[in-house]
């Protein structure tokens, strides 16, 4: 960041990377039984049934779905933990 | 073992029991020890590619770091869990909601490196017609997928309050 007068700071190109929030994708693996990935995110992010669900369909039908998103740290703790379950999850800058 | 009758069930009092035969508790827990020993495999053994992907697919570099702190993380938490679920099988004992969560999660494990070694890539990949045109080994495997499959959906529903 460049500061540019007293109490201004003129926002860089890497500080807007910066800020711009990470996203988890889960995406399909047809091992994976769709009750299991629903009860997954229900336990992990705690989601109601009907959000899991829906998000469960996402993965099934469109491939993947963003499950998550926040700063990078937070983000690398979620992959971690749908690792841990088994889920094939990523993440990535949001809009990339 | 009968599979009309419940192979896992809440017990009302936040345990659950495991209702197994004694063999097919054996038979699986032989199963763990192999899904345990290969914790020892190369990391490049594609019977490993399901339990660590990638999780930067974006980016090789930063996701090579991430194996590097992550995959001896990720391998303890499966050891744990794989005791854990070998404790859960041996004795007659209720087990707690969090050794049937990790129970869960090694059976999963265990589905992922078998669906790998079927070549189970998509979802229009079908199973066997019928079974008896396979070799023995072959076989089996397809039989230890579905009953795994079976036993996981079951697992699920004890821990979802939706089964007895």
């Amino acid at each position: 960041m460049v500061t540019v007068e007293p109490g201004l700071v003129e926002r860089t190109d890497e500080s807007v990377e910066e800020d711009r929030p990470w996203v988890v994708i889960v995406w399909n693996d047809p091992i994976n039984l769709m009750s299991y990935v629903s009860f997954v995110f229900q336990k992990l992010f705690g989601y109601s049934k009907e959000k899991a669900d829906t998000l469960m369909l996402a993965v099934h039908e469109e491939g993947r779905a963003v499950v998550s998103s926040g700063p990078r740290e937070r983000a690398e703790i979620d992959v971690f933990r749908l690792h841990e379950h088994g889920l094939w999850a990523t993440m990535q800058r949001d809009d990339q | 073992m009968s599979r009309s009758a419940g192979p896992i069930a809440a017990n009302g009092d936040g345990t659950y029991s495991i209702n197994l035969d004694a063999s097919t508790r054996e038979t699986l827990t032989g199963f763990l020890d192999q899904l345990a020993e290969l914790g020892a495999a190369q990391p490049d053994d594609s019977r490993l590619r399901r339990l660590h992907p990638d999780a930067y697919h974006l980016d090789p570099d930063k996701d090579s770091e991430w194996q590097g702190f992550m995959r001896p993380e990720l391998e303890a938490s499966r050891t744990a869990s794989i005791e854990t679920a070998r404790r859960v099988l041996a004795g007659p004992s209720p087990v707690s909601e969090a050794e049937l969560h990790a129970f869960m999660r090694v059976l999963n494990s265990l589905r992922l490196v078998l669906g790998t070694l079927l070549g189970i890539e998509d979802d229009e990949t079908d199973g066997p017609d019928d079974v008896d045109d396979l070799d023995d080994h072959l076989a089996a495997q397809w039989a230890l997928y579905d009953f795994s499959g079976w036993l996981l959906e079951w697992t699920v529903g004890a821990l979802s309050g939706e089964t007895d």
